[in-house]
């Protein structure tokens, strides 16, 4: 089956991406395949360039977790109008708003609503984690 | 074509959600797809008279709930315990339906894909 | 047949207003507490289901979720194979 998952709750101040990666993971341990994991809301947080995992929260580094994903071939996509409005940018939008650098990571790409629409529609099931 | 069911438990001013959501199902119904929306709990207040959002220099929610036909989403629906309940003084002109629970049960399981989004 | 993702004990609220009887609930993150009142809220546990971590780590011992049985991820992932739509209920 095809799926598509949403993210839509901060790291490290939800659970929302513990229970996603670990649904994701057993999704493709069972043969499944993601269409696109998309980042909403809050979510957009998780595409930050910057993140220093706490170090009360040992063995969990979830920038390490979803670049592991991503490796794997997952589509890790960001809401574009939920990111730059958080500080969430690429270089084509640093430049488009003059600011002092990129803040996406290399494992994320920013897209339009369309792209979690697409993904929706293409999928057999959506699965949704708030915050 | 997939049916949409969006589910809108927010408050129009407490946060920008609500507006992002109605955003996701524009673009939905964009691209073919089949949307209705059921305002629940706090977002029933969506649908309360005389909003203003110039207030708080942004858009007034009741207006873009009101655009929501000339994107053909007109399956607009809501709980009609949650409005009992808050007493809200809603717009008539915005042409959302009052449902039951088993009315909302239904929405829900005729959907292909439900959006909550609360974030 | 839904399945219904309930995060919190508000969600569970919300959600078993708007389920139908034979839909699957899962509770997980603090949904799980929500575990001690299923049978005050009408929830038959063979409707219902734990995320097997999220109960441990929030100390649901088996008495207290008596009937519900807990799933891991491959669990999930069987519930949401032969479930559509599926349903997050947070608030």
């Amino acid at each position: 089956m095809i799926y598509a998952l949403a993210v839509h709750g901060a790291p490290y101040s939800s659970n929302a991406a513990e229970h996603a990666i670990g649904f994701a993971e057993a999704l493709l341990a069972c043969g499944h395949q993601i269409e696109r994991v998309f980042f909403f809301h809050e979510g957009v947080y998780h595409s930050l360039n910057s993140h220093v995992p706490p170090q009360t929260r040992y063995n969990v580094n979830l920038a390490r977790r979803w670049q592991s994903l991503h490796s794997g071939g997952i589509e890790l996509a960001v809401c574009i109008a939920s990111g730059i409005k958080r500080g969430v940018v690429n270089e084509t939008e640093q430049e488009r708003y003059d600011l002092p650098s990129d803040t996406l990571s290399k494992t994320f790409e920013l897209v339009g609503l369309g792209q979690l629409i697409g993904a929706i529609a293409t999928a057999d099931r959506y699965v949704e984690f708030p915050a | 074509m997939k049916r949409y069911l969006f589910i809108v438990s927010r408050s129009p001013y407490g946060s920008s959600v609500v507006l992002e959501q109605l955003e996701t199902a524009m673009v939905a119904a964009a691209f073919d797809g089949d949307v209705a929306i059921l305002l629940r709990d706090d977002g029933v207040w969506n649908l309360q008279q005389h909003q203003s959002g110039d207030a708080l220099e942004r858009q007034t929610l009741a207006k873009v709930l009101s655009g929501l036909p000339s994107y053909e989403i007109d399956r607009l629906y809501v709980c009609a315990s949650s409005l009992q309940m808050r007493n809200v003084a809603i717009d008539q002109h915005l042409g959302f339906e009052a449902v039951d629970y088993p009315a909302q049960q239904a929405l829900i399981r005729n959907s292909d894909v439900v959006i909550g989004g609360q974030p | 047949m839904s399945l219904h993702l309930v995060f919190s004990e508000q969600g569970l609220h919300s959600c078993l207003k708007r389920k139908h009887p034979d839909d699957i609930v899962l509770m997980l993150d603090d949904g799980v507490y929500a575990c001690l009142k299923w049978h005050q809220a009408r929830l038959p546990s063979d409707k219902a289901r734990l995320l097997s971590a999220d109960a441990k780590a929030r100390g649901i011992s088996d008495a207290q979720r008596g009937a519900i049985e807990t799933v891991d991820y491959d669990g999930l992932v069987a519930l949401t194979e032969v479930h559509s739509p599926i349903v997050s209920w947070k608030d």
